[in-house]
């Protein structure tokens, strides 16, 4: 296990190079020139290319990149940005645990709420409560995320007042946007834990189970849930990196001072090394969160257990 | 070409047929899947025939009847500039149609393209393909798109390549797949014996086999790439606001959600409803094409 | 009833209902089986043979799989009329089951031994720690050592997965087991293997056995009587004895005469004419019927029922000829 664990750790290191490098390339050949943005169309060429000198622009392509590698990786540090001169590492200090946060009680919520809806659909499959689910979740998850979150912020923030619409400054903030960031998660769970359920349900070892006298309820929960949770782990795990994109959307709707709005506004203010840093390091959850499935899925699945387990099982099996 | 390629090439021809057929069958038993196939279709055409059915044109401003409740004279109300807000839904719709359309093709074409060249050449092709895929992966779809198309500038073109080139890793890796698994039929053997070329094998054997799974995610992507288009142009990335596509509706009646709620409910309704019909059918097609429902 | 049956079957019909039809699986089948005795189900693929084995056990898909008529005695209880809880109380405990695919058979994630356990504890009312100790005594009844309780399905090769499957199978000492081609999609000599050690658990446990095959090797070797399935009906039902050297009807004949033979040298495997019957669309008579040489406008008309010809050899067919074929 811990072989595994190691394995997939360095396994993160060329992709989390390669994010970086894609993303740093892709707004490297931006048209139009930083320096006129920074300094404003009447600035001289004489400060623009000093501007430019100072922030080592004029360098060659790899070594630009090197060096920000370097300063990322080595020092955490993101740059400047352009308007304003202010660190971005600091604002992403500041901004990520908000984001973060938010992210996470959406995936929680996802998980714990998606999973077992799919699970009582898939086991009454076909009965009323199953479609009236499975409907409800075919529209959730057929809604822009922010839509919903300007749905929910004129029903329950402009029409019945119960809950604020913007800012962040207490836990009740927290409701609306935590809700419509994981509606659609909870929706999509729901509906892959329903269909990775009726692919065990009807697999060989639950009948032999059912042979053995195993009650119905034990047979699902038991025999049939820990199988479907490694596809499920799979798909609300990739799915949950996914979220995180748009979780960032839904900030805007809520003005919460997160990730999402920093990001947004760089990207209307044309500051490229804001976004470049936002997209990377937010990139850099996303990964996170799929290896944390990946663990996870070696967890419960012995097979992905033994392929990276130790030596010891292995050498049986020749034997055998 | 010798006669024992045609005998291997004309074997798998009637049980494709028949997969079809079949498949056909089972779509047409199934509710859910009509019901969003008759949606969809309702949608495509009320875009199509938007000048004829439109009771105003989409840039039509009366100013002296901006901000109209939906009422019989406006169905869903009019906007800030007295625009009728259903006709702009219906010209929209043309836009974020098309756009998503676009954009699922940009990205199935250059998807089969690269999974093709992938699974048929493998080795150290493939896996410098791959690393590329895992890489793009890895960064949410939505940021990827984000990133592209603020390099290349907030426009309706620019929003379709972000967009199409963002999902490209999901159909390159499915296709992949596809080419690995059906080239291990023994038809696809009887052409190599026969001394086919590998362009002829590709195009002959392979890709129509690998079809029918590329057809289930051309629909659900359809549906993922409505919604980031819808969001790329809430963050002003998309098609920018006098446009009547439905995202820049939505951004577009933002500012006036507390008095006019309406000017947001009704294009994100529109969205809905054709990403439901198009989940309802996309689920439908892959029930119907998945072997196992066979039993 | 004078005999000691363990499993009485009485005109058993099953159907599936599916999307293109229905599906008629079992078509009025009566069996019997004496305590300790060993009952072949030989047919081929789709006769009905597993559905016949399902139904007993009650673990048939419902829907689509239906029970539409005839009734299933077991040790002179009605399983057709007592509870899901009692029923549950029976499966793994009185009948077992060892089913066809070891690969699939196994639930992957769970430790070979705790699968084993499992109904131990469940039946037994025995502490978890119990249940383990008889499990690894089992393990080691059909040849695993008891160190491998611990290791998962993926980590056992085929055969020793089928060892496992029968260990499940035999841990509460069932009184009847239903064995679904064990040895089917095993390597042959493994096959012999895992005979072998059914036949010696068999006759060390005494219990009650139907063997579904279509080997008609398995048969002789194992085998007290014989009920030969076709399109899910009983063509053909006597001792070993009767089958083998007094078959009677023309499908237990073909199927006979399609078997290689060893002595002659020939050149091609004769078979039966035609194929099996589509199930959703069968011939109102006797099934065979469509491939059979001696069949009339008679053979088409109605259901045909078994008779007996010698005492306790019943055979479903019109012209039951004077003399049988011997093997």
């Amino acid at each position: 296990m811990i072989r595994y664990i190691v394995k997939r750790l360095l396994m993160l290191i060329p992709v989390v190079l390669g994010v970086t490098f894609l993303v740093f390339t892709l707004l490297h050949f931006t048209p139009g020139d930083p320096a006129v943005n920074a300094l404003g169309a009447t600035s001289t060429e004489e400060a623009r290319q000093a501007w430019r000198e100072e922030r080592g622009l004029n360098d060659p392509f790899f070594v630009q990149f090197a060096n920000y590698c370097k300063e990322v990786f080595l020092h955490g540090n993101f740059g400047r940005s352009y308007s304003g001169n202010r660190s971005i590492s600091d604002e992403i200090k500041s901004r990520l645990p908000i984001s973060a946060r938010l992210a996470l009680l959406a995936i929680l919520i996802d998980f714990l709420v998606g999973t077992p809806i799919g699970i009582i659909s898939a086991v009454k499959r076909y009965s009323a409560l199953d479609n009236i689910l499975m409907l409800l979740a075919l529209f959730m998850v057929s809604m822009p995320g922010f839509w919903i979150g300007l749905e929910l912020s004129i029903i329950f923030a402009l029409k019945l007042r119960l809950l604020p619409a913007s800012g962040l400054y207490g836990p009740q903030y927290y409701i609306l946007p935590v809700i419509s960031i994981a509606l659609g998660g909870v929706s999509a769970a729901a509906r892959m834990t329903r269909s990775c359920m009726l692919d065990v349900i009807g697999s060989d070892y639950m009948v032999t189970a059912r042979a053995k006298g195993v009650s119905e309820k034990i047979i699902i929960l038991k025999h049939g849930l820990k199988n479907a949770l490694i596809p499920i782990i799979t798909q609300i795990g990739g799915a949950a990196a996914g979220m995180i994109g748009g979780a960032m959307i839904t900030e805007i709707v809520f003005s919460i001072p997160g990730m999402g709005t920093y990001m947004t506004n760089a990207i209307q203010s044309r500051d490229y090394p804001v976004v470049l840093g936002c997209v990377v390091v937010l990139s850099f959850l996303a990964c996170i969160i799929l290896l944390i499935t990946d663990l996870a899925y070696a967890f419960v699945d012995p097979r992905i257990r033994a392929q990276f387990g130790g030596g010891k099982k292995k050498s049986k099996k020749e034997d055998a | 070409m010798s006669a024992n390629t045609m005998a291997a090439g004309t074997e798998a021809l009637p049980k494709k047929r028949g997969l079809w057929q079949n498949a056909w069958k089972r779509l047409k038993r199934n509710k859910r899947a009509m019901v969003g196939m008759y949606i969809m279709l309702a949608i495509l055409l009320l875009a199509i025939f938007a000048p004829v059915i439109a009771p105003y044109g989409y840039d039509d401003q009366v100013l002296t009847e901006a901000f109209q409740s939906p009422s019989l004279k406006h169905l869903c109300g009019t906007d800030n500039f007295g625009r009728d807000v259903f006709s702009r839904l219906l010209y929209g719709g043309r836009i974020s149609l098309t756009l998503g359309l676009i954009a699922v093709a940009l990205s199935t074409i250059v998807g089969i393209i690269v999974g093709a060249i992938s699974g048929y050449y493998g080795g150290a092709v493939d896996n410098l393909i791959m690393r590329c895929m895992d890489i793009m992966q890895s960064i949410p779809s939505i940021l990827l798109a984000i990133a592209i198309a603020s390099t290349l500038g907030g426009s309706m073109v620019n929003c379709m390549i972000a967009i199409g080139i963002s999902s490209v890793p999901l159909n390159a890796r499915l296709m992949r797949g596809m080419m690995l698994s059906v080239r291990q039929n023994e038809y696809v053997e009887a052409a190599r014996c026969a001394n086919a070329s590998d362009l002829r094998i590709m195009f002959r054997e392979i890709i129509p086999n690998a079809m029918s799974p590329m057809i289930v995610n051309m629909t659900l992507g359809y549906a993922g790439a409505l919604l980031n288009a819808a969001a790329l142009s809430f963050i002003g990335l998309g098609a920018q606001p006098p446009s009547p596509e439905w995202g820049a509706m939505i951004t577009a009646g933002k500012t006036y959600i507390t008095r006019y709620p309406y000017l947001i409910t009704a294009p994100g309704v529109a969205i809905m409803l054709t990403v439901i019909s198009l989940n309802l059918f996309g689920d439908g097609i892959r029930d119907a094409l998945d072997p196992k429902m066979k039993q | 009833m004078a005999k000691d049956n363990i499993l009485e079957i009485e005109n058993l019909y099953v159907e599936y209902d599916t999307d293109d039809g229905v599906v008629k699986a079992v078509n009025g089948v009566s069996l019997s089986l004496e305590r300790g005795e060993t009952l072949g189900l030989v047919g081929e693929t789709g006769a009905g043979k597993t559905t016949i084995a399902r139904s007993i056990l009650r673990i048939l898909p419902v829907p689509p799989a239906k029970v539409t008529q005839g009734t299933i005695r077991f040790e002179g209880q009605d399983l057709g009329k007592i509870s899901e809880a009692e029923m549950r109380k029976l499966r793994g405990h009185k009948i077992a089951m060892i089913f066809q695919d070891p690969m699939s058979a196994l639930n992957p994630v769970y430790t070979v031994g705790s699968q084993i356990a499992e109904g131990i504890e469940l039946h037994q009312k025995v502490s978890k720690a119990e249940a383990a100790k008889r499990a690894g005594e089992m393990l080691e009844m059909v040849g695993i050592p008891r160190e491998r309780y611990t290791d998962y399905p993926n980590q056992f090769s085929g055969g020793m997965k089928q060892r496992a499957v029968i260990a499940i199978a035999l841990a509460c000492n069932p009184d009847l087991l239903l064995a679904d081609e064990p040895t089917t999609a095993l390597d042959v000599t493994i096959q012999a293997q895992v005979l072998e050690l059914m036949e010696q658990l068999r006759d060390k446990l005494g219990t009650s056995l139907i063997m579904i095959t279509h080997d008609f090797g398995i048969v002789a070797r194992i085998c007290d009587r014989v009920a030969v399935v076709y399109a899910g009906q009983v063509m053909e039902y006597g001792s070993k004895k009767d089958i083998f050297k007094d078959c009677r009807h023309p499908y237990t004949m073909g199927l006979f005469n399609s078997l290689p033979k060893l002595d002659k040298n020939e050149k091609r495997l004769k078979t039966i004419p035609g194929l099996m019957p589509n199930p959703m669309d069968l011939p109102k008579g006797c099934p065979f019927a469509p491939r059979c040489q001696n069949a009339t406008e008679e053979c088409m008309k109605g259901r045909i029922e078994p008779k007996e010809v010698t005492p306790g050899h019943f055979v479903s067919c019109l012209y039951i000829p004077e003399r049988g074929m011997s093997v």
